[in-house]
């Protein structure tokens, strides 16, 4: 997983018995204690969608993305996921000392926050296909036609991110790095069309696109 | 030299604690400081940079060639000092203003360091001032990371504030991070763009050289 993470082919870099192979099990070793996964969750109801804005709850969420994949949700659920803020500080003091370990251990910190939002997800798939109703393609803001400067205070508005201890900055920047908001369409009528990579800003330079993973820190 | 190939092959291979001993053994056998740098580690990691660019090699083992690459410029750095060796140019290294993430370029500083440069580590979150006060020290490359669509636009902004300085044709500045692209870099007035650390070596030279 780490060794993925970092663009790595973990079966070629144990078949050369690289040192790489012990930082990855090192990073591991020393990541895990340090995770403490939290989400915050909330299923609203949709009010309305009018001119790109959708409403829901006391708040809304707007952007082509939004509207594109959202438009026939019943309700949303939003969700704010981080795994804390102890492996980040782990890995800022470690680097002057071991930067390959410090990289690794960033590596699994990233594929640990990156499980926690999928885990989020299928829990919401799982509850949607029980119901009989479809759920839309997780969305992120940073994705093409939802900004991250507009999406992130949508979605903090509506949902108490101290509560995952999690904030944001000036720029619309989450802190601890590792956490990810996500909003999912869930209705009878919704259609998961394609993956969020599709969607993603950076899909024209991100090595990790055909991994499937995704990069929040 | 014998054991300036096996000083190289260590660092190649990721053997911190071997390419220390071969380091210190050559010191004890009266080779130059500026030689083994040269031509072990500086040559070691281009080396490794020339390895991952052909997908030879992944980021992790270039990591573990970093490390001990380090380790072994920690042995000769004093030694360098008496020699006077001179680096091959001053990096100031920041990841822009308002983008809190630093990996990748602590992996810029660390292949930099490893290919001779002095580095001038600015942190996270560094303004535009911060670049200028570097430069206005000696730094002759700017090199700027950020990792996210919403703070790019702040290196725009810090090219803008060293033209403003008058400082822009003292400097060369590089840019790169996940969402940065050539075109990008070339709209904002960048001297150049690194997709990776490797060639972000590679680039510094260039843009000295040019």
């Amino acid at each position: 997983m780490v060794l993925r993470t970092l663009g790595a082919d973990p079966e070629v870099v144990r078949r050369r018995r690289s040192p790489a192979v012990k930082v990855a099990e090192q990073a591991v070793a020393t990541g895990r204690p340090l995770l403490a996964p939290v989400v915050v969750t909330d299923t609203f109801a949709v009010e309305e969608l009018r001119h790109e804005r959708l409403r829901i709850g006391p708040g809304h969420l707007s952007g082509p993305l939004v509207a594109e994949h959202l438009h026939a949700a019943r309700a949303v659920v939003l969700a704010i996921c981080s795994i804390g803020p102890d492996l980040e500080e782990a890995v800022s003091s470690l680097f002057a000392d071991d930067p390959a370990l410090a990289l690794g251990l960033d590596a699994f910190g990233s594929a640990a926050v990156d499980l926690l939002g999928q885990a989020m997800c299928q829990i919401v798939d799982e509850r949607a296909e029980a119901a009989g109703e479809h759920t839309s393609v997780p969305l992120s803001p940073g994705l093409v036609g939802w900004p991250v400067s507009s999406g992130q205070h949508q979605i903090f508005a509506l949902l108490d991110g101290a509560l995952a201890g999690v904030r944001l900055t000036e720029g619309s920047m989450m802190v601890p790095k590792k956490s990810t908001s996500i909003a999912i369409g869930v209705g009878a009528e919704v259609a998961h069309a394609g993956e969020s990579c599709d969607y993603c800003s950076m899909a024209a330079t991100c090595r990790y696109r055909q991994e499937h993973l995704s990069h929040h820190g | 030299m014998a054991l300036i190939e096996e000083l190289r092959e260590a660092v190649v291979d990721g053997q911190a604690k071997l390419a220390v001993a071969k380091v210190t053994e050559g010191l004890g056998e009266g080779i130059e400081a500026g030689t083994l740098l040269r031509e072990g580690l500086i040559s070691a990691m281009a080396q490794v940079g020339k390895l991952y660019e052909e997908g030879e090699i992944f980021v992790p083992e270039m990591l573990v060639a970093a490390r001990a690459m380090t380790a072994a410029l920690g042995v000769l750095k004093p030694h360098l000092v008496e020699e006077g060796v001179a680096s091959s140019g001053k990096v100031a290294i920041g990841t822009t203003q308002g983008d809190l993430h630093d990996i990748g370029k602590n992996l810029v500083a660390m292949m930099l360091e490893g290919s001779g440069y002095e580095i001038v580590d600015l942190g996270v979150d560094v303004p535009a001032d911060k670049f200028i006060e570097a430069i206005q020290n000696g730094a002759n490359v700017v090199a700027m990371s950020a990792l996210l669509t919403t703070t790019m636009t702040n290196m725009q902004l810090a090219i803008e504030a060293i033209k403003a300085a008058g400082l822009r044709d003292k400097v060369r500045i590089i840019v790169g991070g996940a969402p940065i692209t050539k075109s990008y870099a070339d709209e904002i007035g960048a001297d150049g763009y690194a997709e990776d650390a490797s060639s972000a070596v590679r680039l510094v030279k260039e843009v000295l050289a040019a």
